[in-house]
């Protein structure tokens, strides 16, 4: 445990300083890491395993837009565990089904980790830029706006089912290119 | 993609991180601040008794005492904004023993007869009007910034923002104020400070998750 705190700590603070390869590391190790974590919390909560990956990528975007909430004076460990466990709290709170896509609370989990300077132009955004022109507007009101489906389907004249539809169809073009984890939870 | 595929994206990331929250809440009250202090200035302004009050020792102690209020926001702010932080109850502790201290002070000195005046004051209800209306700018400043923070318990850290906001909109408005007595700092700020607070925790619940 104090290994690990003092790898982490040195990685992130070489990261700080503009070592690329050093914050690779540490995102890798974090991710290892939070993946026995996030499936030891999942199993407490009744929950499958199977949606620990989608934690894992949701909690490394989360570290990523809010380093600079480390404070190179405190320890990493617990500033990581507290980030990761808003994390697993908030999937635990939103994710009601497997079978089921609730476009809200999806929209409810995405938007932090799209909203921001910070992602603004981060590959994230790319990969919706690239998706065909009606889907990556739907996506950006829906994700990055925090607007609800009914109001998109109406600025777009579609009806919710559509839009619900497109959005799907999104995410999978998003899923197959970018998480592996978002079928196995939404799919 | 795989997680793989994603560390790398967030690893080559060119935007930079942002600066600390310190800088953040420093940041949001250099804006904020002068809003409120030119409101003050327009309209109430400083006491025309400045110099004998400071003389006479409860002025001076009104403003020591809130000084510490805004010690504790500041040290409460910037721990309720970031994961994994302690609280630092220590701030908090120093402004409730200090504000103790001077009460049992007030009635040794200006003795127990007549407490109810001094408690009343002359000014409560304009107290209570004014403390968070000097803190809205500085209060809607914080909550601001703190959106790029990361704030784990949303309500605490809006109720640490108010905090900090309410002492400091206390501060300048104490520099109006005539009524001077620990036992009207106490009641009257008090209330007009966690006024502000629980403003910035029902704010802080709705604008602060992340």
């Amino acid at each position: 445990m104090h290994d690990r705190e003092a790898d982490w700590k040195r990685l992130l603070l070489a990261a700080r300083s503009g070592d690329e390869a050093a914050y690779r590391r540490f995102l890798g190790d974090v991710a290892q890491y939070l993946r026995g974590w996030a499936q030891r919390g999942l199993t407490r909560a009744g929950r499958s395993p199977a949606e620990a990956e989608d934690i894992v990528q949701e909690t490394l975007i989360a570290i990523h837009t809010k380093r600079h909430t480390w404070d190179d004076g405190q320890p990493v460990g617990p500033w990581l565990h507290g980030v990761a466990r808003h994390k697993l709290i908030d999937a635990l709170r939103k994710r009601t089904g497997h079978d089921h896509l609730s476009v809200d609370e999806l929209a409810e989990v995405l938007p932090m980790a799209t909203s921001g300077s910070d992602l603004a132009s981060s590959d994230i955004l790319k990969m919706v830029a690239s998706l065909p022109e009606r889907q990556a507007s739907i996506v950006n009101a829906i994700f990055v706006d925090g607007q609800r489906a009914s109001d998109v389907a109406a600025k777009l004249n579609m009806s919710e089912g559509a839009v619900r539809v497109a959005l799907h169809r999104a995410l999978k073009t998003l899923a197959a290119s970018f998480g592996t984890g978002a079928d196995d939870a939404h799919g | 993609m795989h997680t793989d595929d994603l560390i790398n994206a967030l690893a080559r990331d060119p935007v930079p991180a942002l600066p600390p929250v310190r800088h953040l809440i420093v940041r949001a009250l250099a804006i904020s601040l002068p809003v409120s202090v030119v409101l003050f200035a327009a309209t109430i302004g400083i006491r025309k008794d400045l110099l004998p009050a400071l003389a006479e020792g409860w002025f001076g102690i009104k403003l020591l005492l809130v000084g510490l209020i805004v010690v504790a926001g500041w040290q409460l702010t910037g721990s309720r904004a970031q994961p994994g932080r302690n609280l630092p109850l220590l701030g908090a502790l120093a402004a409730g023993l200090a504000m103790l201290t001077a009460v049992a002070l007030d009635l040794r000195i200006e003795g127990v007869a007549g407490w109810t005046e001094r408690l009343i004051g002359d000014n409560a209800a304009k107290c209570m009007m004014l403390i968070p209306l000097l803190s809205a700018a500085p209060l809607a400043g914080l909550l601001y910034a703190l959106r790029d923070a990361a704030a784990v318990r949303p309500g605490q850290a809006g109720a640490a923002a108010g905090l900090l906001a309410g002492a400091l909109g206390a501060l300048l408005y104490g520099l109006h104020c005539t009524d001077d007595s620990p036992l009207f700092l106490g009641v009257w700020y008090l209330a007009s400070i966690g006024l502000v607070m629980l403003l910035g925790a029902l704010a802080g619940r709705h604008l602060l998750r992340w």
